[in-house]
């Protein structure tokens, strides 16, 4: 059982050495250091909880044959969980799902290196890591890379029933951010790629002579970029997939790890060391937004040593590692255990998921007024279910929605719950069957012309807006934002305004109130980090239903609180965090 | 570390050459300027298609088109890189360090010929 206290660590006082095997997020690389230094090394960890990837190329040259403790002690994964246990701490092991950018080669054994992935531009994909090394990619799209996966994964699966080991097991897929979105380590545009490609249009059109547009081999440019992307997620599913079957009951799932700084874009940057802290801070907190686990393993020690630290320490290590990757471990007092602020949950797909939400405005007005207190849901379906928590705005894309998304929303609101729905783009038997069920329930549809046709719909304690978000997209900037200020205040959420200054990252959590704290509804903590080398003045008003309840991490912190008011002075790359009261 | 300007570009399908990349000693590039030096080679329409990806049909062009970024930004010389080259460099280094090295290395060298003791003109106005 994951302690408390589990990962409240820190890098602070690690040596350039200890950083190398603990790079951060409590990651362990158990092969940079001998095994007879495991339980010296590890006893260093400040958290409870280690993470420990397994990396396929240490255990394997060739990808044919495979040392699990049979000859280098290094190689003994029992023996870790062991130590650990010995020590009062708990392992979760990492299967890749996709190739690394913290190992040579990109992680696969030496003898598969054979067809370097390439970005589109057609550059070597590789990745610079925390300590300057230039790691390449490998294409996974190669078909002796897929099949000696599947008997690393059995041969590991064998190892981990033979030897007993009892541990969390966790599928990850590495990822990086281009923009808005986050890309997949799988994705690549070599020759191995296009030659699996050509196959996978041909077996297509086999099985279906009308899949393709003209029943030809060669899509057009227009169609072939989704063709692409249909065939590179079949291939990421391959190897998930893979995993899942084999790994069964041990596997918990499978997550996303966006590292950061080592999109294709940063690599010159990071080259000549232009990176700054501030720059990845935003990556980070929108991971936790797609419920991503950020790591900070590959940037170097001077980076870490600033915000960009702190927030991982703070944000990460504290608890939304456990919030993610351990949910329903924890019963009693542990079940309230902080978890992010959400008070919407924005659904759409990846088409559209770089545009859909800045062009009708609401990505900047929740910027502006709920900083990260969403949820982004990209490619994945909403499921609704009587156990669901009602108090999140549900907002849709309508050209993300297929019948059954449509479903789950109505039952949504049906229930209770928020929903804003921008109509765009939306499939039109879907529309008619939106009337028809306003008509057959008879809802009364109050019609507003406000910057778009608006249709306000309640039910009980439901609520439906419908927009259209298309003819937002000419509308000026400052009237976006008045027009979704004006739209959000129906659902009377309760959160405190911040007007931040340039430079000060900050990030919500909330927990339930504890039995000590009946007079309150929730708990909410504000982490703030003055991501500048400036001193920075904060004032926050608390509005009535909140009260002040402490301040975490007070030192190189000015504080000065009235009634209602906190004055904070935040020196250069320090932080704070504020737990305040909520009342009903 | 002081270098010279790197153009990386790769061979098109149609016999042009696209601009991958332009970067500086910083590891950075100013697209303004990258937009701007186009500006000089190609039909406006030419260059709305991808202003920071510019795309040459000839090699003689992508040469004044290197030269011109390096003028722009302050360089007394351009080193004009394939995305082939840039390629067998990254393949044959396996540290950053390394890397640097072999691009300053590497590539066509193309002088400035407005450069004043390797200052460029950016260097005589403000140096």
């Amino acid at each position: 059982m994951l302690g408390t206290d589990m990962d409240v660590a820190s890098n602070h006082g690690l040596t350039r050495d200890d950083d190398r095997i603990f790079p951060g997020e409590n990651w362990f690389f158990y092969w940079k250091t001998s095994a007879s230094l495991w339980q010296s090394k590890m006893a260093l960890c400040p958290g409870t909880t280690i993470i420990v990837p397994i990396n396929w190329s240490f255990h394997s040259d060739t990808g044919e044959t495979y040392d699990f403790a049979q000859h280098r002690p290094e190689t003994h994964l029992k023996k870790l969980c062991d130590i650990a246990g010995e020590l009062g701490k708990e392992i979760i092991f990492f299967v890749p799902v996709s190739p690394v950018p913290y190992a040579p080669n990109g992680g696969i054994p030496h003898l598969l290196a054979r067809n370097h992935s390439l970005t589109q531009e057609g550059i070597v994909f590789s990745v610079v890591d925390q300590e300057e090394s230039l790691h390449k990619i490998y294409s996974f799209f190669d078909t002796r890379v897929f099949q000696a996966y599947s008997r690393f994964i059995k041969t590991l699966h064998r190892y981990v029933v033979d030897s007993g080991i009892n541990a969390l097991f966790w599928g990850f897929e590495s990822l990086y951010w281009n923009g808005r979105e986050s890309v997949s380590f799988i994705e690549d545009s070599s020759k191995v790629f296009d030659q699996n490609f050509t196959r996978f249009l041909k077996a297509k059109l086999e099985n279906d002579p009308k899949s393709l547009e003209g029943g030809a081999i060669t899509p057009r440019p227009e169609e072939e970029t989704a063709l692409k992307q249909e065939f590179t997620q079949t291939i990421r599913d391959f190897y998930a997939e893979e995993l899942k079957k084999t790994m069964g009951q041990y596997l918990e799932g499978i997550v996303g790890v966006p590292f950061l700084g080592t999109s294709p874009l940063e690599m010159m940057t990071r080259v000549f060391k232009q990176e700054s802290s501030a720059f990845y801070s935003k990556q980070m907190t929108m991971s936790m937004t797609r419920n991503l686990l950020p790591s900070t393993i590959l940037l170097p020690q001077n980076i870490k040593q600033k915000s960009i630290g702190l927030m991982s320490r703070d944000l990460i290590n504290s608890n939304y590692l456990k919030w993610r990757l351990s949910p329903g471990r924890y019963e009693g007092e542990e079940a309230s255990l902080y978890g992010p602020l959400r008070f919407f949950q924005l659904i759409s797909v990846k088409s559209n998921a770089q545009n859909i939400w800045i062009r009708n405005g609401i990505y900047q007005y929740l910027h502006a007024k709920f900083p990260w207190c969403y949820e982004e849901l990209v490619d994945q379906r909403f499921e609704f279910s009587e156990d669901n928590n009602l108090s999140k705005v549900l907002v849709i894309s309508g050209s993300s929605i297929d019948q059954n998304q449509f479903h789950q929303m109505l039952k949504y609101f049906m229930a209770g719950g928020g929903v804003i729905l921008d109509r765009s783009g939306i499939q039109l038997p879907l529309l008619k069957k939106l009337e028809v069920f306003l008509m057959e329930n008879s809802l009364k549809v109050e019609r507003v012309q406000f910057l778009t046709n608006i249709h306000h719909i309640t039910l009980g304690e439901g609520r439906m807006i419908i927009i259209d978000g298309q003819q937002l997209v000419q509308t000026p900037a400052e009237e976006k934002m008045a027009f979704w200020e004006k739209l959000v205040s129906l659902f009377n959420l309760k959160q405190i305004s911040l007007d931040l200054p340039e430079g000060i990252e900050c990030f919500w959590r909330a927990r339930p109130a504890r039995p000590q704290e009946l007079k309150y509804e929730e708990v909410r903590k504000l982490s703030l980090f003055n991501t500048t080398s400036y001193k920075k003045n904060i004032v926050i008003q608390l509005p009535k239903s909140f009260v002040f309840s402490r301040l975490i991490e007070p030192s190189q912190v000015q504080v000065k609180t009235r009634q209602g008011t906190i004055e904070l002075e935040l020196l250069p790359q320090v932080q704070v965090s504020i737990e305040v009261g909520v009342f009903s | 570390m002081k270098m010279d300007l790197i153009v990386v570009y790769a061979p098109t399908h149609t016999s042009g050459f696209k601009v991958l990349d332009v970067f500086d000693e910083r590891g950075l590039i100013e697209y303004q300027i990258v937009e701007q030096a186009a500006s000089r080679f190609l039909s406006e329409d030419r260059l709305a298609e991808d202003p920071i990806h510019p795309v040459f049909d000839q090699m003689e062009l992508l040469r004044n088109f290197s030269m011109e970024c390096s003028e722009l930004s302050g360089h007394a010389s351009a080193r004009l890189m394939s995305n082939e080259e840039l390629n067998q460099i990254l393949l044959s280094v396996d540290h950053v360090p390394e890397f640097v090295e072999q691009i300053n290395k590497n590539g066509q060298l193309l002088e400035n010929p407005n450069s004043n003791n390797g200052k460029g003109l950016w260097g005589k106005l403000f140096n």
